[in-house]
């Protein structure tokens, strides 16, 4: 088993040249407004060498490229935050019969990299979910930490009254 | 808002019924806005943030851009809220852990609407960017779906109300309160919630005042018997009722507010379906729902919820085996056909019921007044004396207090000597002064009397069927009954309705179960620097104080086994390791889906496809750039876009 792609698509600055999401809304307000025109002139033929067309079809190339690694980086998110593997896997299977061959390939990178843990980046892997359970975490190793305290603080206590009852039953027999 | 009748426990959900539901609960959950309580500071988050649904609100006078702002400054504001409940000191682990759930959830919220808005397509758009468009909104709305259903899911666990979706959202009972402030161990101050109920509650705070005072009244009426114009006044200031409520242990004073809540419940038409399955909405059970009244949230009913739980999760197996098939293009349906035992008789129920549990106090013992709870599961008669009888038997303490006071006053009244019995029907009550005479609650000694007497002769009625009950509970026949006496049992049930406060068993489970997670704080922590003894903890506390002693074991190994069963997340040491062997556990399970994949074509297979990836890269850069510059000039040239752009990062 190995990831389907180079570890490095999968962070989310990964993939090169993937507009922002201002360039995104700037290619399409552009190509729709092209679109608008060819309506208003009727014109049914659609020119694809525009640069408008242009841009709007290498954004879908990208767009594509980028929504398979976002949905992995999802399923490890979920992942990590403690989900089962069986429960996410539910959760992602598709509806559409085609989809399932990319379901699968999708799953099993998403296994595949928390099994390589110490490879990944986790800070580039942007898995905002699993930092909150980081943190939980952290807390809940404390309450731990806690709680052992207090038996032992206990176990003191317990030494303590039964040595200074030992003690004084002693001293008493000596008296006598 | 549309009600429906959604099965909790689906083999598969038609993609259809998806929709339904996905658009159900996003109304469901954004309509939900009700704090539960003033003193938890933290709750897990309040509300729930639906961009879609609050894009749609929006003032529609506004200009598209302007509402867009409009809806990021009011997701960031949100955001900052949650995340600083998410960091509050007072966030318990609970909380933090449904806040996660919230954040997540409105995340992939916010995206979704994101994709929407960017993604508009429509027909008359070139097929390439319907496809993308599609593509895109699609991934999104399953990851919304994903993040949504994890919430729900938490939900559902800790058995919100949120989550029964025929359940009305608008008020809160203490009860729900309870059990969602001490989810998997939350701590929770008990007497805070107490208190807290009591200032709310107006009803509840009279009845109680009423009742402490009446107690409080008649053990001191020896001492503080006063006249006023012929009647019998006793110096009570309105506090000492409370003061008394709040000097009974803990339990005692939950069970009178839950007790005072069951019979509210008992008044209302609507039943809780939050543990019940839809098929069970028949007209048969419908007569059972005195026993859901009674017994709301009963700890058998939740064991049972759990235990479908249980078996929902041993399904899942099946439902991953459907899965394979799915991928190896074979649909196949039958795989998911339950199996449902073949049940005729009530012994074979209980014999059912009880099958698998090793232990003898898990067993449903058909001699327990309990049965009754599980005879509406098993789908039993309602009227069945068994239960009637041994309600009697637990409510024997408070027939005799009723007829101990009713003594008491028959004794003042000989002391008084100054009119019949009958003839006092109310004894004022004064607050300290004696010129302010309030008039206190008429109390109506006949009608207790009549209460009394009327049980008592059900259960001289009810104790020979008992008798015959335990012989013979299997062949178990209906008792025949004339008219009157059918009326007198109903009259009776009517009157149990109200007066069953709450089962002895229900209340043990609820406050041991509150209790296991009431962990002491070190209060007197001692830090010399003794040595610690070497025997074990259990050797002191027996000689110290051996009941306490018990208790406290039992409570600590009883919260280790819970972390260890129950605990939500299971991470030991490393958080990697315990999520790693889960899933190098479900590798094995899913072999299919390890070994055959196929690579989807993306154009990133190969160091050559790198290269092409660059390049193409490197066009689209000056295709993004010419584009932009496009972009300007038609800015420049129309000035329509003055207001900034939403998409700002």
């Amino acid at each position: 088993m190995s990831l389907t792609y180079l570890l490095e698509y999968y962070y989310i600055d990964g993939i090169e040249g993937i507009p922002s999401l201002l360039d995104q809304s700037i290619i399409i307000d552009t190509y729709k407004d092209y679109s608008r025109n060819l309506r208003k002139q009727k014109i049914k033929e659609v020119d694809y060498n525009h640069i408008a067309v242009k841009a709007t079809l290498f954004l879908g190339e990208k767009v594509r490229q980028q929504n398979y690694f976002i949905e992995v980086r999802n399923m490890v998110n979920m992942l990590l935050s403690g989900m089962q593997p069986v429960e996410v896997f539910q959760l992602f299977f598709p509806e559409k019969e085609k989809e399932v061959e990319l379901f699968k390939a999708k799953f099993s990178d998403a296994c595949h990299l928390i099994m390589m843990n110490e490879e990944v980046n986790w800070n580039r892997m942007g898995c905002s979910n699993y930092h909150y359970y980081k943190h939980i975490e952290n807390l809940e190793n404390e309450s731990k930490v806690q709680i052992d305290f207090y038996e032992v603080t206990n176990r003191i206590k317990s030494f303590l009254k039964t040595s200074s009852e030992h003690i004084i039953e002693k001293s008493e027999e000596d008296n006598a | 808002m549309p009600k429906y009748t959604i099965d909790w426990y689906p083999n598969f959900w038609t993609p259809l019924e998806k929709e339904r539901l996905f658009l159900f609960w996003r109304e469901r959950y954004s309509l939900y806005e009700r704090r539960l309580s003033y003193y938890c500071d933290s709750q897990g988050g309040i509300g729930f943030f639906d961009s879609v649904l609050e894009y749609q609100k929006l003032d529609s006078s506004l200009s598209e851009q302007e509402k867009q702002v409009k809806l990021i400054n009011a997701f960031n504001t949100r955001k900052d809220n949650l995340l600083k409940e998410f960091y509050l000191v007072e966030s318990q682990i609970e909380d933090k852990k449904r806040l996660a759930l919230l954040l997540f959830a409105e995340e992939k919220g916010f995206e979704f609407w994101q994709t929407q808005l960017l993604f508009n397509f429509n027909k008359d758009d070139i097929p390439e960017f319907i496809k993308i468009g599609r593509e895109s909104i699609e991934l999104n709305e399953r990851l919304y779906k994903a993040a949504l259903s994890a919430l729900i899911e938490y939900d559902r666990e800790n058995l919100s109300l949120l989550t029964a979706p025929n359940e009305e959202i608008h008020g809160s009972s203490f009860r729900e309160r309870v059990l969602w402030f001490s989810r998997k161990g939350r701590k929770l101050e008990y007497q805070k919630l107490i208190n807290e109920e009591l200032e709310s509650n107006f009803e509840l705070k009279k009845r109680i005042l009423s009742k402490y005072l009446m107690i409080s009244q008649l053990s001191d009426l020896d001492s503080d018997i006063g006249f006023y114009n012929g009647r019998v006044s006793v110096d009570l200031n309105e506090k000492a009722g409370l003061e008394l409520f709040f000097k009974e242990p803990i339990e005692k004073q939950l069970k009178e507010i839950l007790g005072f809540e069951q019979a509210n419940f008992a008044k209302r038409s609507y039943v809780p379906d939050i543990l019940l399955s839809a098929e069970s909405k028949n007209a048969e059970k419908l007569k059972f729902q005195r026993f859901r009244l009674i017994s709301f949230y009963p700890q058998k009913l939740i064991d049972q919820h759990l235990k479908k739980r249980k078996n929902d999760e041993a399904n899942n197996k099946q439902r991953l085996k459907t899965g394979y098939n799915l991928v190896n293009g074979l649909v196949e349906r039958g795989v998911l056909t339950l199996k449902e035992p073949k049940i005729t008789t009530l012994h074979d129920k209980i014999e059912y019921f009880n099958k698998g549990k090793n232990h003898d106090h898990l067993k449903v013992d058909p001699n327990s007044h309990y049965y009754a709870v599980h005879k509406d599961i098993l789908e039993v008669l309602e009227n069945d004396p068994t239960y009637l009888s041994k309600v009697l038997d637990e409510n024997n303490e408070l027939i005799q207090n009723v007829k101990r006071l009713i003594e008491r006053r028959r004794n003042n009244a000989k002391i008084l000597e100054t009119q019949d019995l009958d003839k006092i029907s109310y004894i004022n009550l004064t607050r300290g002064v004696v010129e302010d005479i309030t008039r206190g609650k008429e109390i109506d000694v006949k009608a207790e009397l009549n209460k009394v007497d009327k049980l008592e002769r059900m259960r001289s009625k009810l104790i020979h069927s008992r008798d015959f009950n335990k012989r013979r509970i299997s062949e178990q026949q209906p008792i025949n009954m004339t008219m009157s006496e059918l009326d007198e049992l109903k009259e009776n049930q009517e009157f149990l309705r109200n007066s069953v406060l709450i089962n002895e068993e229900e209340l043990d489970t609820l406050s041991t179960y509150l209790q296991t997670y009431h962990l002491n704080t070190p209060k007197d922590l001692d830090d010399s620097d003794s040595e610690s003894g070497d025997g074990d903890i259990k050797i002191m506390f027996e000689e110290d104080n051996g009941v306490l002693f018990e208790r406290d074991a039992h409570i600590k190994k009883y919260t280790k086994k819970i972390k260890r069963k129950k605990g939500f997340f299971n991470f030991k040491g490393n958080l990697f390791d315990s999520i790693k062997q889960g899933i190098s556990e479900f590798k094995q399970l899913a072999e299919n889906v390890f070994e055959v994949k196929q690579k989807p074509a993306l154009g990133l297979e190969s160091k050559q496809h790198k290269t092409i990836n660059k390049v193409t890269t490197f066009e689209f850069k000056n295709v993004v750039k010419s584009v932009k510059s496009l972009f300007e000039l038609k800015k420049e040239q129309k000035l329509q876009h003055n207001a900034p752009t939403p998409f700002k990062r």
